[in-house]
């Protein structure tokens, strides 16, 4: 209990509220259990064959040999499924009192006012709010949680769903598939500019909780949209599982900038599937930040599979003591005249371990591709690891590919010159780390960057010592 | 098969006493046990063995070896099985740490259980020795070579090794190791020209376990054979100590390179620097995989490695890990990679002087390649390079 005492001290968003479920699936996962909640979502029978070929390629796929240590995972103590209290709101005033309260304090309605074009609000399995801003919807734009998106466009859905990622990708991408629930299903028309992100929140309140949302976003031709998700979750002592599977499809001309700035409490499992779609002329963009979590494993991709489109992966990783981020990029070139750059940053202290664990493969006959990826680690005490593991295969010579790493610690210089000026030490790393990471917060928006800046700096006190 | 009847043949042929026998027995239970890797095999997942029938192989062979010590008093080049009778306290003294298979590979483990020939090199304290040997595989059937240098305190070895092979349509299956141990404050230049026929397949490790303040340089030029893999670990046990790298290779008709450079920081104030380049012409292909692993122990370490290749075949695959492990935090570790074709502006350039493409080509190749060769003071061992790489574009 002390360590968990630790970690709360740090992290402000470990207060929890009482349980209050309207159905609490029991824990482990059967097929039973499976069909209970594809009948109480009242699904097309062909998302039950789906969840079901998901649910068997869970049992049969062995759990991943690489990465990081997931022995202590324990997948029959989990609940799967859990609907909160209350049916999903428009209204902030309709969400249960304490659900309602668990988000002001989070300071989502407040974020909704002033700068966001779509709020999302995810908690437990459910999603309990949902807005959009009426002139987006008159323009055609659809933002709903991926359930009311499967209700109301079964034809979109179905002709995406598990088609960016297939069920059996991977161990933890068949597991979402067959007991996804919430998420956020977005369609954007032709020519639609969203000129202010929209948000999906996502809240884990119950002990032993797994939290399964699915994601589709379509960017119809020439469309822009950003989409930010954020997440956090009580600190308990026993350990949460969260799994998502995230799927984009960029089409023609489209932009997709797609932001995570993932702070789980330092007990949940984040094993999370994300790949974009990206056709000619269109841009995708994934802007990662790990802060949180016990451990992370998530390489979010693009498949760069028509002319000119571009793909940029910007991710920042922070681990402290007991985590381990094992995060990166894979890029796949599959269409001549394509581009694309990996930027990584990562900081560990305190006993953490961060790992940039990345793919960039180009296909024979894609001629003039450009590719860069460029990945640094900071190391801030002797306690602390880094590792870096990219891949890179080029079945084309009418390329140019660039790669560098590099791992180190804080420079002695740097910190000379601006404690020299009167900074503390302790202000002076935290700027120096501040800048480090400046690639990473320059994207967000200022709102974002300002909380992101505050978050390093509270992950930082207590580095000096 | 290759069971226990192969190691009594390589017992007899190399005159070992039943103390090494028993650490091949131990190697053969592993052979026996691991199965052949696949490409899902991570460390076989570029490298194709379709062309390895373990069956063809069954007879072991050895190799036209030739000896010539250039320079030190009281140094030892020898083959194994001579070493066995002559200096039989002295190898025996360093050969069984030699023989501890740390690999989980079934390639390591027919190594350790099978190796029938090989050679021994000692070279004592305070002697600047110099030494050049030649390899010619001959025939069909499989060369298992374990070889052994010791380079005691204060002293230094030039080592060139050249490998070829005789024309022909038989096909030599390699499988090397060879173990370099470095006293305190000495220094080995391992030089490696590698120009075989397309009838060699080869999978070879180098090792060298390094002292306080020793230094260890590899220099090598790999042109030929069907498939060349080589691994390289160089292991910083002593404080002090370092080492540095420059490789090149040169693919082309259906050639496959696979190499492996990887630093093992295990001690404090440590330094490391690895420059590999490669080329790529019709078919050929690579992977080069390099990992710097800095131990929590090693602080104060620098470490570098930078890997290329040019792509000159749209036919051509290139594929590269270099990698990172660092649980030190007071150390400089970084990597750099480029993948790519000729400059299309340096090839103009070149071609509206007068240059025929080829030409044009060629040149840029040498340019390409000159980072690596100015760093290699032999000047014969550079010219053999630049030979091997001008035949390459005829």
């Amino acid at each position: 209990m002390s360590e968990a005492n630790d970690i709360v001290s740090e992290y402000k968003y470990g207060f929890n509220d009482p349980e209050k479920f309207s159905f609490k699936a029991d824990k482990g996962l059967n097929e039973a259990l499976i069909k209970q909640i594809s009948a109480l979502k009242n699904e097309p029978e062909w998302m039950l064959d789906v969840r079901i070929k998901g649910y068997r390629h869970f049992l049969e796929r062995p759990m991943p040999k690489w990465g990081a240590n997931l022995d202590t995972i324990d997948f029959d103590n989990i609940y799967y499924y859990g609907k909160p209290e209350g049916e999903q709101a428009t209204d902030w005033k309709d969400v249960p009192e304490g659900i309602r309260n668990t988000f002001d304090r989070l300071g989502i309605p407040e974020a909704e006012k002033k700068f966001l074009a779509g709020v999302g609000a995810q908690y437990e399995s459910e999603v309990v709010y949902h807005s959009l801003r009426s002139d987006l919807e008159k323009k055609g734009v659809v933002f709903l949680d991926m359930d009311g998106g499967l209700r109301e466009y079964p034809e979109l859905v179905k002709k995406y769903f598990c088609k960016i990622i297939p069920f059996s990708d991977n161990k933890f991408s068949a597991l979402n598939t067959a007991v996804w629930s919430g998420g956020s299903f977005i369609y954007v028309p032709p020519g639609v500019k969203i000129d202010m992100p929209l948000q999906a929140y996502f809240r884990i309140n119950a002990k032993n909780i797994g939290q399964f949302e699915r994601t589709l976003i379509i960017a119809d031709k020439g469309s822009y949209v950003h989409y930010i998700e954020g997440c956090t979750a009580p600190v308990y002592s026993t350990d949460s599982l969260h799994s998502a599977v995230v799927e984009l499809v960029a089409l023609e001309g489209a932009t997709i900038r797609y932001t995570t700035i993932q702070n789980w409490s330092s007990n949940v499992y984040n094993l999370v599937t994300k790949r974009a779609f990206a056709y000619a002329n269109s841009r995708v963009e994934w802007i990662d930040g790990n802060l949180g979590s016990k451990i992370t494993m998530k390489y979010p991709a693009i498949y760069l599979l028509g002319e000119k489109a571009h793909g940029e992966v910007i991710s920042v990783a922070f681990a402290g003591k007991g985590q381990h981020q094992d995060a990166g990029a894979k890029i796949i070139h599959a269409a001549p005249n394509t581009t694309s750059q990996i930027t990584s940053k990562s900081v560990s202290k305190d006993g953490g371990r961060t790992t940039y664990r990345g793919l960039l493969r180009i296909a024979k006959g894609c001629k003039n591709v450009k590719s860069n990826v460029s990945c640094d680690a900071l190391i801030l005490d002797d306690k602390s690891a880094s590792d870096t593991v990219p891949y890179m295969e080029i079945y084309e010579n009418q390329v140019s590919v660039g790669h560098e790493a590099s791992v180190g610690r804080v420079s002695e210089e740097q910190l000379f010159y601006l404690m020299s000026r009167g900074f503390s030490q302790e202000a002076a790393l935290g700027m120096i780390v501040r800048g480090f990471m400046d690639p990473f917060v320059r994207k967000l928006p200022m709102e974002y960057a300002i909380e992101l800046n505050r978050l390093i700096e509270l992950s930082m006190e207590g580095s000096v010592g | 098969m290759l069971d226990n009847k192969t190691v009594a043949q390589a017992k007899k042929r190399t005159g070992e006493p039943q103390e090494i026998t028993e650490k091949r027995l131990f190697a053969l239970k592993a052979f026996s046990n691991i199965d052949l890797p696949s490409l899902k095999t991570e460390s076989w997942r570029y490298t194709s063995l379709k062309q390895i029938i373990l069956e063809k192989f069954e007879n072991t062979i050895e190799e036209k070896a030739k000896f010539s010590i250039n320079k030190g008093k009281g140094v030892i080049a020898c083959t194994v099985k001579e070493a066995f009778i002559k200096h039989k306290d002295l190898l025996m003294k360093y050969l069984p740490e030699s023989l501890v298979d740390r690999d989980n590979d079934k390639f390591s483990a027919m190594h350790y259980s099978f190796w029938n020939t090989g050679f021994f090199i000692f070279v004592p304290k305070k002697t600047e020795a110099q030494l050049a040997i030649t390899l010619i595989a001959e025939k069909e059937g499989a060369i298992l070579s374990h070889n052994l240098i010791v380079v005691e305190e204060d002293s230094s070895l030039d080592y060139f090794e050249e490998q070829l092979s005789e024309k022909g349509s038989y096909l030599c299956l390699r499988n090397d190791l060879t173990y370099i141990i470095i006293k305190e404050s000495s220094k080995v230049s391992f030089y490696n020209f590698q120009n075989w026929e397309d009838n060699v397949i080869s999978l070879s490790n180098w090792k060298a376990v390094l002292s306080k303040d020793s230094i260890i340089n590899w220099i090598f030029g790999q042109f030929g054979g069907k498939l060349s893999r080589v691994k390289i670990d160089t292991l910083f046990n002593g404080q002090g100590s370092s080492s540095k790298t420059s490789g090149v290779f040169y693919g082309d008709s259906e050639q496959h390179f696979d190499i492996t450079t990887d630093a093992h920081h295990n001690v404090p104030n440590t330094n490391c620097d690895i420059l590999v380049k490669g080329v790529l012409d019709d078919s050929s292909s690579s992977v080069y995989r390099g990992k710097i692993k800095i131990l929590k122990e090693a602080q104060q370490t620098n470490s570098y490695l930078s890997d290329h290749s040019l792509m000159l075949s749209g036919n051509s695959i290139s594929n590269s890990i270099p990698s990172l492990e660092i649980d030190a935090n007071d150390v400089k570790a970084s990597h750099g990679a480029t993948i790519g074709k000729p400059d299309d502006e340096e090839l103009f350039y070149l071609m509206a002087r007068g240059l025929s493409k080829k030409e044009a080509e060629r040149l840029i190749i040498t340019g390409y390649f000159s980072p690596v060769l100015e760093l290699i003071k032999n000047l014969e061992f550079k010219a053999k390079l630049e030979d091997a790489i001008e035949g390459k574009k005829k």
